[in-house]
């Protein structure tokens, strides 16, 4: 009886809205997770149908089927597609769906936040189907570089759609990136220390952690571009001081460890699988964590293997290449620690093994074409032809979708319910393995027969029709499989059998809850003391419905889940939870306004949204917290632990940490630009007298200081904080001023030369970053006047400071850097 | 041996116009042949291996080359023409390419005018006074080869140079017919559609060093790769479909899997193949002096091309077989990339950068070249011609190639 009244208790907590208020409010994980792996399948049929449109004009030499300009359009919004809106999109569903399951948590660590990801990708990916089906998709290659994508050679609106579709695309990542890591860190089940995480867990956060450092670059390369294309500030001209060059390092900087952030997750959900189906545990987890890490780490420092042919020194590329042929080893270590546990255990011939049958075979040939492409001599001849078109499509095909299709399998009763109908799953693996071998095996001869990429026609005197023809009747066997594979799963979930509870004898927490999840996932949760708690008590998903874990009672309205210390696993606090909200719907829809004013040239209008998107954000925090000390909460096995509104280490504290080290890399990376662009950049120095300045930047030191010292003083007393923040705030308007004011008076106008537009781009990133911080610790003002902050519930304080702090400590820089620039100029 | 004739696609010098001795001179001038043989000797001497140990690594036409060998150090001429494109098909050139020494000035060859006939006539009388010198010359060569002692270090063919003379005489008897065989073979695979073009792009169709070593770097990757890639997947049909074990408790063998190989066995294999990409890579740079500099800009939709003495041509790049080229790369609009897959990897052509490539024919001909970057609507046709010309036929192909 108590069981189920806990059930009916939780629902009623844990549920959303009804009707279609219910679609826009939602933030629930298993909601927003289902949506994204479904907006992401969409996206991967219509990237789909681009490929079968490419496959179909190469088919045949001098085919008239698709023009240059069409074709341009076709190519780069499958890549695009594929890359921004598939593949990324597709591992945070799996993530946003599956974390919380796996970790024995109830939700996210920003239900919110996930809500406003959704909004964005899901806007973000329309304007770019709609520019196709405009006619406007972006034409310059999905690496899109300047100068062909830049105002002079592309005048249409098609590379602002990229710019804009994309960036807004990536803030959904990056809020994921971010939600992922906290999540990870903070809600585990208790006493889940690091080294019991499950393994998919290390790989996320390996995932997570990348996208934190790899997004930015790409980020500030898509405002660099854009800022040129809107407003002719010359980062990438040569004729006034930029160089395509730097286009390049940016895209790459984020290009490559986009590879491994959209591998990684895969590999972690064979992890997860094959040791299953072996039925005996993973071998080597300590040495599969050391190279998810080590790969992580890595892949950061190879993203010049992408431009072997731009002309940098041998010696450097040499480097490079070393780095790039590194990558292999902790790859090996993972695909011998696979078939080490297959030999180790009794693999069950299921329908995600043949799967992942096909990822071993697709996926190492296409690493060993990998190991081949990172050796410059052959770079060079291989670079920029079919036979990179051909190893890419290896690499990510075999190395992501063949181990998502498996999961998909693996993880559809758990989604569902439901147990697969017929044998279609096993026709649709035939299919789309040999299809796929069919289009893109020989596709290697093809590119050292010397096709290059992204050419819309060849002449029939090439010598290639036969391989194209080929690898186009490959590709339409592929899409028959893909085709099979989507009604094998719509048949799943409509028709399937009612599937017991954990089917496949699972090891993990996900499988220790009622299938299809309820919106609370457990109904208490778990305690854990080694890493496969399911294989040890089978009962344990019985023992948690009837309540006998923690928190297995319900307070009032509150969504409770609980928060751990990040590296034992020891119970830290009750994290509380926000219900549906309307705002981030709300939120995604002013960023969503101001992409669209600046799409259509509304310059004008920009600002407006820029305004309304600080607004919301205002609202959206002052909408947390509680004014009420209610003390520490009964766990509901006779422990007290305080709630997330009392504790220093909330989780609040922890994403802006995440967020801020997000942003330092996009300062890292302009920073990284502006003396990337003195030293190599063609027509350096910029004409004109530069002196040295520092009345400015004296103005900006004190103001900083200041202001890093007032936080401080707040921080440690709570009588003075309120004063300590309204100083702090007045001490960044005035280093505000001073950068605003030493920009106006030393730098030339924007558009005159790179180096004034990166001076210009400089001060205004300082500038926003300073107001960030005033206006935090504006917000502190008011929320310790309206008792949301008191000395029992400090975090917002400890928030507000970090922001505050990174304001004042951008300010600072910038302006010795600029000053200093100038100087030595 | 079908492959080593494709070696050398186009006959230099059209082998049935003079007379026979003449012609064959002329033949081996233009391969190099000569001196390059010549340059051996040191190299073998200095490794402790007597040159007889040269002959037997040519297994297939040993004979022949030995001969030939034999008969160049007496007469300086008249070698095996088999056994020399044998050389080019086995294994990268040798370090030193003394046409630097050996070879007249290119400017020479340019300020010659005449008619083709007696431009011929007059090759032949720069072949006799060779022939007539060749030891003085010969001489001189040998202190110019001390200076290139250290690059010949390294400059030795690969094999000798990955495993030793030793291990090329023993083995390398087989092996080398083999590997010529799987070239063979897989050219005519690859090409076996082509025929009316000939592989005209085709990267494993070298026709210059550079070219020619990379082709064999991606033969030697291509062997391991199926060599790793049938041991990987061997070992998994073996773990799915061995008799499974019931006891969980047996020892996994974490140290076979993970610590042989998983990280042993890579770190040895790409130790190796990075040394060979270095080697390879350095060779390939355009380091030292070139015999010609040419100019390359590329824009929407096409190539000029701009040479020392100041005259310029636009799609169809002129230069002397045989000779070092160095192509000094740029654009004026976007980003393309000059690359004759035949001859050497690609280089990009970026606005307001010039970029370096050697490049280097092994015979005369018509290359045939394309733009590997997106450059626009216009990328699928932005293409052009190298038209290599014999610089003892100087005045007919600059004709020609007009």
């Amino acid at each position: 009886m108590k069981a189920i009244q806990l059930h009916r208790d939780l629902t009623r907590i844990w549920e959303g809205e009804p009707g279609w208020r219910g679609v826009l409010t939602s933030v629930s994980h298993t909601d927003l997770g289902k949506r994204f792996i479904i907006a992401a399948a969409v996206f991967f049929g219509i990237g789909g149908v681009l490929a079968m449109l490419i496959r179909a004009q190469l088919a045949t030499p001098e085919s008239a089927f698709a023009g240059p300009e069409v074709y341009g359009q076709i190519f780069t919004m499958h890549g695009s597609i594929m890359m921004f809106l598939f593949a990324i999109p597709m591992l945070e569903g799996l993530a946003i769906y599956l974390l919380p399951k796996i970790l024995g948590a109830r939700d996210l660590a920003y239900p919110r936040l996930t809500a406003l990801g959704w909004w964005c990708y899901l806007f973000g990916g329309s304007i770019m189907i709609l520019a196709l089906l405009g006619g406007v998709a972006p034409d310059a290659g999905w690496f899109l570089y300047p100068p062909l994508s830049g105002k002079e050679f592309t005048p249409g609106v098609n590379s602002d759609v990229w710019l804009l579709g994309i960036t807004f695309v990536e803030i959904s990542a990056m809020c994921a990136a971010i939600e992922i890591v906290v999540t990870i860190l903070k809600f585990r089940a208790a006493n889940m220390s690091l080294t019991r995480m499950p393994i998919m867990a290390w790989y996320l956060l390996a995932t997570a952690g990348m996208m934190i450092f790899g997004f930015p670059p790409l980020i500030l390369g898509s405002i660099l571009l854009e800022l040129e294309r809107a407003f002719g500030w010359p980062f990438f001209q040569p004729e006034l001081g930029g160089s395509p060059l730097l286009w390049q390092h940016l895209f790459w900087l984020f290009g490559h460890p986009e590879v491994y952030i959209i591998f990684l997750p895969a590999a972690g959900a064979l992890s997860t699988i094959i040791p299953v189906m072996a039925r005996t545990p993973l071998i080597g987890y300590g040495a599969i964590v050391t190279a998810v890490m080590a790969l992580a780490f890595l892949s950061f420092g190879l993203w010049v293997h992408h431009m072997f042919t731009t002309g940098i020194p041998h010696m450097a590329l040499g480097f490079f290449s070393a780095a790039s042929v590194l990558v292999a080893i902790p790859t090996a270590v993972q695909i011998f620690a696979w078939i080490g546990t297959i030999w180790a255990g009794r693999p069950k011939f299921t329908l995600p093994m043949y799967y992942i049958v096909g990822f071993f075979i697709v996926f190492v040939l296409g690493g060993l074409t990998g190991v081949m492409l990172a050796i410059v001599p052959f770079d060079q001849q291989a670079h920029d032809t079919a036979f990179v078109t051909a190893h890419l499509h290896y690499v990510l095909v075999g190395g992501f979708v063949f181990p998502m299709l498996a999961a998909a399998y693996y993880w559809m009763p758990h989604a569902t319910g439901r147990t697969r109908v017929m044998r279609l799953g096993i026709a649709a693996f035939w299919l789309i393995l040999i299809g796929f071998n069919l289009t893109f095996l020989h596709m290697h001869l093809t590119g050292l027969l010397g096709m290059p990429r992204r050419m819309y026609t060849y002449p029939a005197e090439a010598g290639w029709t036969w391989l194209n023809l080929i690898s186009s009747v490959g590709s339409f066997m592929q899409a028959f499989g893909f085709g099979l594979f989507a009604i094998d799963i719509a048949l799943q979930r409509r028709v399937g059998n009612r599937s017991r509870r954990d089917p496949w004898n699972a090891e993990t927490l996900e499988w220790a809850m009622p299938t299809p999840p309820p919106q609370y996932n457990f109904a208490s949760l778990p305690t854990v003391d080694c890493r496969e708690p399911l294989t040890r008590d089978r009962l344990l998903g019985a023992g948690l419905a009837a309540g006998r874990g923690l928190l297995g009672r319900t307070i009032g309205h509150r969504r409770e889940t609980l928060a751990v210390d990040m590296v034992t696993g020891a119970p830290e606090h009750v994290a509380i939870l926000p219900g549906p909200s309307i705002v981030p719907f709300q939120t995604a829809l002013v960023i969503g306004g101001f992409f669209l004013s600046m799409l259509l040239s509304l310059y004008w209008l920009a600002p407006v949204f820029i305004l309304g998107t600080a607004v919301m954000v205002w609202r959206w925090t002052a909408t947390t917290g509680t004014t009420k000390d209610d003390g520490p909460v009964d766990t509901g096995q006779g422990d007290q632990l305080p709630t997330s509104f009392a504790v220093r280490g909330s989780v609040g504290y922890w994403g802006s940490v995440l967020a801020i080290a997000a942003s330092a890399t996009l300062f890292a990376s302009l920073v990284f630009g502006h003396f990337f662009l003195w030293v190599v950049a063609p027509n350096w120095p910029p004409p004109g007298d530069f002196g040295a300045y520092f009345l400015e930047p004296a103005l900006v030191t004190a103001g900083s200081l200041l202001a890093l010292a007032a936080a401080r003083i707040g921080a440690r007393d709570f009588a003075r904080s309120r004063n300590g923040a309204m100083i702090s705030a007045c001490s960044l308007a005035l280093a505000v001023a001073g950068l605003l004011i030493g920009a106006i008076r030393h730098l030339p106008g924007p558009g005159e030369h790179s180096f004034a537009a990166v001076g210009w781009t400089l001060t205004s990133y300082a500038v926003f970053s300073a107001i960030v911080g005033l206006l935090a610790q504006i917000f502190i003002t008011r929320r310790i006047a309206s008792g949301h902050t008191t000395s029992d519930r400090p975090h917002e304080l400890r928030i507000a400071a970090v922001w505050s702090d990174y304001g004042a400590a951008v300010a600072l820089a910038v302006a010795w850097i600029l000053s200093l620039s100038s100087a030595s100029l | 041996m079908i492959f080593e004739n494709k070696l050398a696609p186009v006959p230099a010098g059209e082998p049935g116009e003079g007379d026979g001795e003449g012609g064959d001179h002329d033949a081996k001038w233009k391969h190099g042949l000569f001196v390059p043989e010549q340059s051996e000797t040191p190299v073998h001497s200095q490794n402790g291996q007597q040159h007889h140990g040269d002959d037997e690594m040519r297994p297939a036409g040993g004979a022949l080359a030995d001969t030939g060998h034999t008969e160049q150090l007496d007469r300086a001429g008249h070698p095996g023409e088999n056994a020399e494109q044998k050389r080019h098909a086995g294994r990268p050139q040798p370090g030193a390419r003394p046409e630097n020494v050996a070879g007249p000035p290119i400017e020479y060859v340019r300020t010659k005018n005449a008619g083709g006939q007696r431009n011929r006539e007059s090759n032949q009388h720069r072949m006799n006074w060779m022939t007539g010198q060749s030891d003085a010359r010969f001489e001189a060569m040998k202190i110019g080869l001390l200076f290139d002692r250290i690059d010949q270090l390294v400059g030795v063919p690969l094999d000798q140079f990955l495993f030793g003379n030793l291990f090329v005489q023993r083995v390398g008897q087989w092996f080398h017919p083999l590997r010529n065989r799987v070239r063979a073979a897989s050219a005519t695979f690859a090409l076996a559609p082509l025929a009316a073009c000939n592989g005209s792009l085709s990267t494993i169709d070298p026709a210059g060093p550079s070219a020619l070593r990379v082709a064999d770097l991606w033969w030697w990757m291509l062997g391991g790769s199926l060599l790793l890639s049938a041991l990987v997947f061997t070992l998994l049909f073996m773990a799915l479909f061995r008799r499974g074990v019931a006891d969980r408790q047996k020892p996994d063998r974490k140290n076979v899997w993970i610590g042989w190989l998983g990280l042993a066995m890579p770190i040895g294999v790409l130790s190796v193949l990075l040394v060979y990409a270095l080697w390879v890579g350095e060779r390939s740079l355009p380091t030292g002096t070139a015999a010609v500099r040419v100019e390359a800009t590329a824009y929407n939709y096409g190539w000029t091309f701009c040479y020392e003495d100041g005259s310029c041509s636009e799609g169809v790049m002129r230069i002397p077989a045989e000779r070092r080229v160095d192509i000094d790369i740029t654009a004026t609009d976007v980003i393309h990339s000059l690359w004759i897959p035949r001859l050497a990897g690609k280089m990009d052509a970026i606005p307001g950068q010039v970029n370096r490539l050697r490049i280097e024919a092994e015979a005369p001909g018509r290359y045939e070249a394309v733009c590997a970057e997106y450059c626009g609507i216009g990328h699928a046709d932005h293409r052009f011609v190298v038209q290599a010309y014999d610089i003892g036929d100087t005045a007919d192909a600059l004709e020609a190639a007009r």
